[in-house]
């Protein structure tokens, strides 16, 4: 597959990355960390220009994120609109809704760049929970820029060790969300376990 | 307490056993992540891949990309963009042929042999094969 995508940004130039992004941000799981990386060893080697990547990559992932953020707000209205007559899943939702209107910004942010396997379920999320769109915009474009710059900075300074640096870049990647489910899970447990405790507590 | 207990984990025992999936899977890829960057740091060749350009790979060897491109019967002088997976579906030939003949190459250029120079030696023009002169 990696063979393919780079095969496409060297027949077409900057103009695939934002067809490949945008088809990407919307959950097709393309191996973009060596593709993003291996551009950015051919720019380290003067062979591809910067700026033109990161800004058609950046338009690919603003169409592509926004497109999800779309799909979940449409979906939204009508699952709202079904669930109104039933108040235990609407108060549900409504908590849901909340928990999104205070967190929406951060996972939107590090879910670019940092976690970006989560990024399609948190636009899917976010535009289903009604998160304001302007806000969503901006965090996606600062973490989009970020995520490209970065990966892209990173393939021109190891422009040698694409390979090598994929596989650990994906690892940490992967570890990092495993590891924050795991501290999430944990802290839901200790405060049911600290509830558990209370009643005992009291005799 | 021990009782309180089982019957805490009979009532979560779902949120336990996602608790202990997700630590058990940050703990494989922490390991992966470490035997990885151990790896890195030891072998700096990497293994030559579908998605490499023969401009990546003369790059990541060290050596001057016109020994790769005459390696593989390519006009010393042209770049070639063309991730190597596509160059070998061109020519019918399974990957490993040219892989094979890439390393042979590299090795040639290594020490203990004398370092080639930066620039192709000047050739006669009918050694380029003319299928390939598109590119």
């Amino acid at each position: 597959m990696s063979e393919e995508l780079i095969g496409l940004i060297g027949d077409h130039g900057p103009l695939a990355l934002f067809g490949i992004l945008a088809i990407n941000c919307l959950g097709v799981p393309f191996p973009t960390t060596l593709l993003l990386l291996a551009l950015g060893s051919f720019v380290g080697q003067g062979e591809m220009a910067f700026w033109p990547l990161l800004l058609w990559g950046l338009a690919g992932m603003a169409l592509g994120d926004n497109g999800g953020y779309l799909l979940g707000r449409l979906a939204g209205t009508a699952v709202t609109r079904r669930l109104a007559g039933r108040p235990r899943a609407a108060a549900t939702i409504a908590r849901a809704e909340r928990l999104v209107q205070r967190w929406g910004g951060l996972g939107v942010f590090f879910s670019r760049w940092l976690l970006s396997p989560l990024a399609p379920w948190v636009n899917l999320a976010t535009g289903t929970a009604r998160y304001p769109w302007p806000r969503f915009a901006l965090w996606e474009l600062l973490g989009g820029a970020l995520w490209l710059g970065l990966y892209l900075g990173l393939g021109m300074l190891f422009s040698r060790s694409v390979h090598n640096l994929s596989l650990v870049l994906g690892n940490l990647t992967w570890f990092l969300i495993f590891a924050l489910a795991a501290a999430l899970l944990a802290w839901r447990l200790l405060a049911r376990l600290r509830k558990a405790r209370r009643p005992a507590a009291k005799r | 307490m021990a009782i309180r207990l089982s019957a805490f984990r009979r009532r979560h025992w779902i949120l336990l056993a996602l608790f202990l999936a997700a630590a058990a899977a940050s703990g494989v890829f922490a390991t992966r992540l470490v035997v990885q960057t151990l790896y890195w740091s030891s072998h700096r060749d990497e293994p030559i891949a579908g998605w490499m350009t023969l401009g990546y790979v003369a790059h990541s060897h060290r050596v001057p990309p016109w020994v790769l491109r005459q390696a593989l019967d390519l006009p010393p002088d042209l770049p070639d963009r063309r991730p190597l997976g596509e160059i070998a579906t061109a020519r019918g030939v399974p990957l490993d042929a040219l892989r094979l003949r890439l390393e042979h190459a590299i090795a040639a250029a290594r020490p203990p042999n004398p370092p080639p120079p930066a620039r192709p030696p000047a050739r006669p023009p009918e050694e380029t094969p003319p299928e390939e002169m598109g590119r």
